[in-house]
């Protein structure tokens, strides 16, 4: 005899629980773009993103070089 | 020729690693089998195609190490810890590698050959094609100039003899522990219990002395750099993970916890420049996993409060981020580009700057121009006492030092400090009678420092071994006298 669905289904997660399978399960398992990285067609960057990134790296090599060599 | 021979000994005791872990690993199974069945393991298919038997040599050292360091802290903590034992040790391992390699070289029948070619035919047909682009030509020069740099300014300072309080604050117990055949010198000297790499000094003192202990902490970095190219390689490619293994060489190269101040701090903020990238860059296959490794590592690690220098396995799986980051950083807009480009090779060369300036008169000892024993006669002051207690002290000789500079003898060594606080907390004042408890405390010589001002004057019941003047480079002289109580 098959049970019915409705006894093998398990509980329904919460949504705390759904959201932390899905980041361990983004973290763990393989990333969508696996192998093939083509550089030509990446999306670029925004600009106001890149000046921040280049913001933070500049402030480190600075605030580095200062000390080293002050 | 002293150099050559410490660098000798540093092969030696890589190579007794590589004999002692290559068992190991192969037991363990992970990537042992790779050499004679190149290819077939499903889930490494990359790694042998692109930078051979890299990642067996280096795992068979890293494993080689820890098993000798923890066969160093057994012999320690049962009380048989000394020099034979570890030359020993040393021995055994150095045959299992020579043996190693031999048997790799053997040729092989006609049926493996056929199959391993057919295996890799098969294999190569199923790997991914990487469509990353090459690292351009300047950027694989200018890091190989870099690397090659720093890893020479810092070898030519692990050349030089240990003088340094910092360098001799982790070398000194472990000298100690070779003469008391246990580990009670860490506790007498409050450095903690004895680690990992505190048993690769032990280690490396026992087979030549100081230097070659330094060596051995500068090989680290080289090391570190190899795991992050074997890290490296499958994820972004051969080529960039060559550039992967040069910022971590940058980045750990000076960092040594027996030797000179720190000076891989500029490589360690290279990396720090270059992190927050990945929040722009796109994710990349496995190196989450990597990140989610170290990460966890670190905070064991801090958890614990290890040693910093225990926190450079760290290191590896960030410098692949880093370098997948400077990957992305062709998806940036063009001047932004070059600027963050341009700081971050500032920070490199400029790691590599602080790592190369070595100061002449280290350098002069470390390219052979002048000997050891000069050297330690300028800059450690107890070494000339030094140098006569090793040379006529017999075997049961106690010395009672007033200097805490004591990692040059090599007979039994307390300092003043440690025997006040553990037996005499009011010495007496009249210097017969303090002789007379010394002698009854197993002391058999003195290290006197200033002793007009402040040793014991009693005469009749020293014999002055040697005497002399040390002038340190600050200016102050200090008059050092090594006596027999009679």
């Amino acid at each position: 005899m098959v049970a019915p669905a409705s006894r093998t289904r398990g509980p329904v997660p919460t949504p705390a629980l759904r959201r932390a399978h899905q980041v361990v399960a983004k973290t763990l398992l393989p990333a969508p773009v696996p192998d093939r990285l083509p550089m030509e067609s990446a999306p670029p960057v925004a600009p106001w993103k890149a000046w921040l990134l280049v913001a933070w790296i500049v402030a480190v090599a600075a605030v580095a070089l200062l000390v080293q060599w002050m | 020729m002293d150099s050559l021979i410490s660098l000798a000994f540093l092969c030696v005791l890589l190579l007794s690693a590589f004999g002692l872990g290559r068992p190991l690993v192969r037991t363990v199974g992970q990537v042992a089998n790779l050499p004679r069945n190149v290819g077939q393991v499903a889930n490494l298919p990359q790694v042998p195609r692109q930078i051979g038997n890299l990642p067996h040599v280096v795992w068979s050292i890293v494993v080689g190490l820890v098993a000798g360091s923890g066969v160093v802290l057994i012999l320690g903590s049962i009380g048989l810890l000394c020099p034979p034992a570890i030359v020993l040790l040393t021995a055994a391992g150095t045959l299992c590698g020579l043996g190693e390699l031999l048997y790799d070289r053997m040729p092989r029948d006609a049926s493996e050959k056929a199959s391993t070619r057919v295996s890799r035919t098969a294999d190569q047909s199923r790997l991914p094609i990487h469509v990353l682009p090459p690292p351009d030509r300047w950027l694989t020069r200018g890091a190989l100039i870099v690397t090659g740099a720093a890893c020479l300014g810092s070898l030519l300072t692990a050349l030089t003899p240990p003088t340094g309080d910092d360098a001799l604050r982790r070398l000194d117990p472990a000298k100690r522990c070779l003469v008391e055949r246990d580990f009670s010198a860490f506790a007498a000297a409050d450095a903690g219990p004895p680690n990992l790499t505190d048993a690769w000094h032990i280690w490396a003192i026992a087979l030549d002395g100081g230097v070659c202990a330094q060596l051995v902490d500068w090989s680290i970095a080289p090391l570190l750099a190899l795991i992050a190219v074997v890290l490296a390689a499958p994820l972004v490619g051969r080529q960039w993970a060559w550039i992967a293994g040069a910022a971590v060489a940058v980045a750990a190269v000076g960092v040594h916890p027996a030797s000179q101040p720190p000076q891989g701090v500029l490589g360690g903020l290279l990396l720090l420049a270059a992190l927050p990238g990945l929040l722009l860059a796109r994710r990349l296959r496995g190196l989450g996993l990597a990140l989610i490794g170290a990460v966890a590592y670190t905070i064991v690690g801090l958890v614990v409060r290890a040693s910093p220098w225990l926190l450079l396995p760290a290191v590896p799986p960030l410098a692949v981020a880093a370098t997948w980051v400077w990957i992305e950083l062709r998806r940036l807009p063009p001047v932004p580009r070059r600027i963050a480009q341009t700081a971050l090779a500032t920070l490199a060369v400029s790691a590599a700057a602080v790592a190369i300036n070595v100061p002449r008169d280290r350098l002069a000892v470390a390219v052979g121009l002048e000997d050891r024993d000069g050297y330690l006669v300028r800059h450690a002051p107890t070494y000339p006492a030094a140098a006569v207690a090793n040379a006529i002290l017999k075997t049961g000789a106690h010395l009672l030092s007033e200097d805490d500079c004591t990692f040059h003898f090599d007979c039994r060594v307390t300092r003043v400090g440690d025997f006040r606080r553990e037996a005499e907390a009011d010495p007496p004042a009249d210097p017969a009678e303090r002789c007379e408890r010394l002698r009854a405390a197993g002391f058999t010589h003195l290290l006197l420092v200033d002793p007009d001002e402040s040793g014991p004057s009693a005469d009749d019941a020293l014999l002055t071994l040697t005497e002399y003047r040390h002038v340190a480079p600050d200016g102050v002289a200090r008059h050092y006298r090594l006596v027999m109580l009679r």
